[in-house]
């Protein structure tokens, strides 16, 4: 069994992924169904779906400050954020708040 | 709580009056009810009580900060952003009529949504057509203006530019400008401008302060009484610290306060100073508000590549540890009192500021102006090898605007064939150096700066120059700003008409002031 989620960027944050706002993700068997996190998540969307100015994305082993995460449109910030299990037809959503994108 | 008045559309429902007042675990703080979606740190909401927040707050911004009485037209400054697609959305639903009570009397009579188009020296013209559509769903009429009108009169006529006739920072800065007319476009009049500024910063705040005049004359055109912003509170914090490292400090009133009145018969507003840039973003998520991506110079650039892109990664981290302090930056701001409301501050010919008096006296005694007479600039821009003796001749092959032009007094305009460009003068060259405010003195320095550095990056490449005897002499001077230009130049350095314009007329009044001066009767005196 594999995880299948919604990846969009907006904000600017499309600018980092190729101009694409909305991209659908089978994740890689790494990902185990119910103990997977975004805590992997992150460097493997760094490392597979970036495709420019990676410290624009992450600092640390998390986003960087400004970027807003939203998982099935709710607050990263309530759902545990880095802790966050990943669970199948889920969608994350990055949003750049800061104003040079 | 919060109750919302109902000439707001609002879709959502009434939330719930509870009366607990405790907070629980897992549920919205405001409704009490329903599981919180966001959180804003030292509160936590449900959708639907996030959206009536933002509503809540955005109208209470409007109606704080226009005290005018009702009726007045309003223009809608939008650049795309997601700031100003949330302001455009929250004016339309400001201004629809209030389904429960039709007949009530709306606050404004009229909006207009005007964007500044700045593709000249951004790209990405096609970004207007989307804007215009949003503004046309909103039901208001749309104005798109190329920022290179700026370079034209308010009735579209061709006033020439102003173009350097000598500049030097040895001091303090001399911008010698000349106005004469061209036959290059308003929009590459723009792009020399723009590019003749070497720092992202300075780029960046020469479009700013140029947008925001052309913002100004459309609203006074139109009969505008009020001009809305889209600052939001993160924005309005990073302007502060930008803002007043940039040396506006004396202005910050201007851009802070609710009621600054500084625009002569223009009430500012920004309906979202108290909504974060996250809140933004949710927001638009949340109601489907599409933004149009609005490249800057900096766009995608390191968080080093401009004061206002440094700024901006300093208070969202700070912000990220201390939840306050957005908020406390634009409170504090809010209260600072700088005595600009004086009757006899004059605005800047320039950004349209005021002008602390004599900031240029206070600039010549407080400030180090003349390191470049200091130290040698080919030594501080990398190390190029000069020989001693040769003394790299002033301008020897440069215009005017180059660097080493050590204080001298620019030449009458008969002896110099007019350096920067190939058109005949029209007029006598004046120095607004004395006139514009400190930190537009300190943006077109950086003018200087650039020259100076590609100079010396010229002079690397190019075949060794000649050595003048008396590289100080007036006469050589002259003779260098007489020779003539170098095949490769700078894109020279252009200023639009209308800051001579505002110099004149001010230098106008403060002639009949002098004129009538000892006619005065003085405060103080008997
Ligand atoms: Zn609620
Ligand atoms: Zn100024």
């Amino acid at each position: 069994m594999t995880l299948t989620i919604t990846l969009e960027f907006s904000g600017g944050m499309e600018l980092l992924f190729n101009n694409e706002k909305s991209k659908q993700v089978t994740l890689p068997e790494t990902f185990t169904p119910g103990s997977a996190t975004l805590k992997e998540l992150l460097p493997w969307v760094r490392d597979n779906l970036l495709t420019e100015r990676a410290e624009l994305f992450m600092q640390g082993e998390t986003v960087r400050p400004g970027i807003l995460v939203l998982i099935n449109d709710a607050d990263w910030e309530l759902e545990g954020e880095l802790e966050y299990v990943i669970k199948d037809r889920d969608t994350i959503v990055f949003i750049s708040t800061l104003h040079g994108g | 709580m919060c109750s919302i008045d109902q000439d707001v559309d609002m879709p959502v429902p009434k939330s719930k009056i509870t009366t607990r007042r405790d907070l629980l675990q897992g549920r919205c703080h405001k409704c009490k009810e329903a599981p919180p979606v966001v959180d804003m740190k030292r509160v936590q909401y449900c959708r639907p009580c996030f959206i009536e927040s933002v509503l809540y707050r955005f109208k209470l911004a409007v109606m704080r900060g226009s005290k005018e009485p009702d009726g007045a037209k309003v223009c809608i400054a939008v650049s795309g952003g997601p700031s100003s697609s949330l302001l455009l959305e929250g004016m339309k639903r400001f201004h629809a009529i209030d389904p429960t009570n039709p007949r009530k009397r709306r606050k404004f009579s009229e909006m207009i949504v005007c964007y500044i188009d700045t593709a000249a020296v951004l790209g990405h013209s096609e970004k207007a057509v989307e804007i215009d559509q949003a503004a046309k769903e909103a039901g208001f009429e749309f104005f798109r203006v190329p920022l290179e009108s700026v370079f034209l009169n308010p009735d579209g006529s061709d006033p020439g530019v102003l173009v350097p006739q000598g500049i030097n920072a040895q001091e303090i800065i001399q911008l010698q400008m000349i106005q004469q007319s061209t036959s290059v476009t308003p929009a590459e009049r723009l792009q020399q401008c723009v590019h003749a500024l070497g720092k992202a910063t300075a780029k960046e705040e020469m479009l700013e302060l140029l947008t925001w005049k052309v913002i100004i004359r459309l609203a006074k055109r139109e009969g505008c009484a009020v001009v809305a912003r889209g600052d939001n509170s993160t924005r309005m914090a990073v302007n502060v610290i930008a803002q007043t490292s940039r040396g506006r400090g004396f202005g910050m009133p201007v851009e802070m306060s609710e009621h600054a009145g500084w625009y002569k018969g223009i009430t500012i507003v920004r309906p979202l100073r108290d909504i974060l840039a996250k809140e933004v973003a949710v927001f638009n998520r949340f109601e489907q508000i599409h933004a149009v991506l609005t490249p800057e110079f900096t766009t995608g650039m390191p968080a080093k590549a401009s004061i206002d892109r440094l700024t901006e990664a300093f208070v969202v981290g700070l912000q990220n540890e201390f939840p306050m302090t957005v908020n406390t930056v634009v409170r504090t701001a809010a209260k600072v009192v700088t005595g600009y409301t004086d009757e006899d501050t004059t605005p800047c010919p320039l950004c349209d500021g005021p002008i602390q008096k004599s900031s240029s006296d206070w600039r010549a005694r407080h400030t180090v102006s003349n390191l470049a007479a200091v130290k040698n600039p080919a030594s501080t821009t990398g190390g190029v090898k000069q020989k001693e003796d040769g003394k790299s001749s002033p301008c020897s092959n440069d215009c005017a605007c180059s660097e080493n032009v050590t204080s001298v007094t620019v030449p009458p305009p008969s002896i110099s064939t007019s350096c920067c460009s190939s058109t005949r003068a029209s007029a006598k060259p004046m120095d607004i150096s004395p006139h514009i405010c400190y930190a537009c003195q300190n943006l077109c320095r950086d003018v200087v700066d650039t020259a100076a550095a590609a100079a010396v990056t010229r002079r690397k490449t190019a075949a060794p120059l000649p050595t003048s005897q008396n590289p100080a002499s007036a006469t050589s001077i002259a003779a260098s700003i007489a020779a003539p230009p170098p095949e490769q130049q700078q894109p020279a350095f252009v200023l639009p008409a209308y800051v001579a314009e505002a110099v004149v007329s001010r230098k106008g009044r403060d002639w009949m002031k002098k004129e009538i001066g000892e006619f005065l009767i003085e405060d103080g005196e008997d």
